[in-house]
């Protein structure tokens, strides 16, 4: 079953087709890749599946409910979670901090409550702060928690914007490229948190371009060029398609 | 809570200034100067915290002041029941100037903020029968308790109340997911909507929030002065209530506070032998230097000769 699909979903930014007419499909539980050449529209299909973007035409599903036009923080809270190609973090707030934003749709206390500080919002700060840590924990930052992000390493920032993201609970997660410019060791701890993440049920959208990752976690992956789907399938048949090898290597 | 300590401190040092003077035209000033410590600290949680900007806070203290008067006045009301209607309007008028905002930032949102203030002003001058207009609205009463005017000491008591509310409220929100949600917001719109928050309500209640604090400002001026009239709700006003947020530390707790009274204070130092001509303008580059060599604003710098002596640690967690 897909957990997501699109129907007809184009993307114009003027006479730019950044996503032409796609039809996608997300199966639920499973890590599915989406690749092509620099340009092709990898991220605005995310930034159009998550509301980022308003959608030009056609249709985003997501468990048979329209999505398309939703405001993002609706989109979000229906349990789809995002990552940035360019890391956007809360430079403001510190670690944790960070996490527990995205933990805001889940606080049932009202102003009211939160100035007079009732016991209930209590419980409610401290619980969702050990949620926060333990998604430190999950990804190797809870030595860092109470620090500012501005100037931590560029894969614990990425880390941290995971955590962030897993902060929604989401069932869908959308990664736009969660290991470029890391280390390897680095890269290591990214591909082994996706498999933890699948393990726990969560879909995963990945936009990758190296092709050991993409070999090593996906389940399926789709192939895009110029904005259109051009190949699908599993790693192994995708890597010798000839429109594949066309697209990536620039031949005639 | 360290904060919290430094905020109450610094209130209760300005809590004893009615014991050592009895010079009333000082008394009033200090109470302007909570007044705008108010209003200011409206600013700072708006701008600050929630990254918006307004330039046409005299709007809302317009309203808070015609809408109090108009309620006792007029409609012999209470000046509690007055006070409360002038936040009510103005918040609900907060809520409508924070429409623009979902889409403005910057620079083309503080130019509606500024048609805003004119718009109010138009209306303080156009609509005589409730505002009085150009020649004023007269006979708003002062504080009183049964058949008992409250001395300008006693006043600042009040006022010195309220401010400290205002600041426990703002102190409490900020300590939230709320405060944490806004600072988030302050920082990329996109990536706290993706942590599904809707931006729209949180612009909507800081525009509120600022909005209701400055209706308080007003009203509670209008039942200082006695009366009313156009000139303190003008445009340079609002610039000057947003100077006064700067200069105390706009994402400072305690800069509403600072800078509300510092720049109600500082033009009355100013006011010396000979000088007298040239105050307004000492007092504006003044503000000017601070702006350059002290762009956190004074409330940080107080707040950290206030660590010093007290050996408290400063932390990275500004919601927690
Ligand atoms: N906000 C925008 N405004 C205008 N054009 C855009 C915008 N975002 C993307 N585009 C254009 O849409 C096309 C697809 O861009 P997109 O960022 O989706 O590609 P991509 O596959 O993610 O590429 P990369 O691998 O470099 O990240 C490009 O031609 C890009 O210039
Ligand atoms: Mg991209």
């Amino acid at each position: 079953m897909d957990i997501l699909r699109t129907e007809n979903m184009t993307k114009r930014f003027g006479g730019v087709v950044a996503n032409d007419n796609l039809s996608i499909g997300i199966p639920k539980g499973q890590i599915t890749a989406l690749i092509g050449p620099n340009g092709s529209g990898k991220t605005t299909f995310i930034n159009v599946a998550t509301g980022v973007h308003p959608i030009t035409s056609g249709k985003v599903y997501f468990k048979d409910q329209d999505i398309s036009g939703m405001d993002i923080n609706k989109i979000s809270r229906l349990g789809i979670a995002r990552t940035f190609q360019k890391i956007r973090l809360f430079e403001n707030l510190s670690v944790i901090e960070n996490v527990l934003v995205a933990r805001k749709p889940f606080y049932k206390s009202g102003p009211m409550s939160v100035v007079l500080g009732t016991p209930k919002f209590r419980k409610e700060e401290k619980e969702n702060k050990e949620k926060a840590m333990e998604l430190l924990k999950l990804v190797g930052l809870e030595d860092r928690a109470y620090d500012s992000p501005t100037g931590m390493a560029y894969g614990l920032r990425r880390c941290l914007e995971i955590a962030r993201a897993l902060a929604l609970e989401p069932q869908l997660m959308f990664l736009d490229e969660p290991a470029a410019g890391m280390t390897r060791d680095e890269f290591k701890v990214i591909m082994d948190l996706m498999m933890i993440l699948k393990e726990r049920g969560i879909t995963i959208l990945l936009v990758e371009h190296t092709m050991d990752f993409i070999k090593a976690v996906a389940d399926w992956v789709y192939v895009l060029n110029f904005g259109q789907v051009i190949a699908k399938g599993k790693f192994d048949d995708i890597e010798k398609d000839p429109l594949v090898l066309k697209a990536y290597l620039g031949e005639d | 809570m360290k904060k919290l300590i430094f905020v109450v401190g610094a209130i209760l040092l300005i809590v004893l200034f009615p014991i050592f003077t009895n010079n009333s035209y000082h008394l009033y000033l200090m109470n302007r100067a909570l007044i705008h410590a108010i209003l200011a600290t409206g600013l700072v949680f708006l701008t600050g915290f929630a990254g918006q900007i307004s330039l046409g806070q005299a709007g809302f203290y317009a309203i808070g002041a015609y809408t109090s008067a108009y309620f006792t006045v007029k409609l012999g009301m209470p000046i509690t029941v007055g006070v409360i209607a002038g936040i009510v309007i103005s918040v609900v008028a907060g809520f409508l100037l924070s429409i623009p905002s979902f889409k403005l930032k910057a620079f083309f949102l503080s130019l509606v903020t500024i048609a805003f203030g004119q718009i109010v002003w138009m209306l303080v001058i156009n609509l005589t029968p409730i505002t009085g207009g150009p020649s004023g609205f007269f006979g708003i009463p002062f504080y009183s308790v049964g058949n008992n005017m409250l001395s300008f000491g006693q006043v600042f008591w009040l006022f010195g109340g309220l401010l400290f509310v205002s600041v426990f409220i703002m102190y409490r929100i900020k300590h939230s997911h709320f405060g944490r949600a806004m600072l988030a917001m302050n920082d990329d719109d996109v990536a706290t909507e993706t942590c599904g928050i809707s931006t729209k309500r949180l612009k909507m209640a800081a525009f509120g929030f600022s909005a209701g604090l400055a209706g308080l400002a007003g009203a509670l001026y209008a039942h200082l002065a006695g009366f009313l009239s156009p000139e303190p709700f003008t445009f340079f006003e609002s610039s000057n209530f947003v100077a006064m947020a700067v200069v105390g530390g706009l994402r400072h707790m305690s800069g509403g506070v600072v800078g509300g009274i510092g720049l109600t204070l500082l033009p009355e130092f100013l006011r010396f032998g000979g000088w007298e001509n040239y105050y307004l303008m000492v007092t504006s580059i003044i503000v000017i230097l601070i702006i350059i060599f002290v762009p956190m604003g004074l409330g940080p710098i107080l707040e950290s000769l206030f660590r010093k002596i007290f050996r408290l640690k400063r932390s990275n967690t500004k919601t927690l």
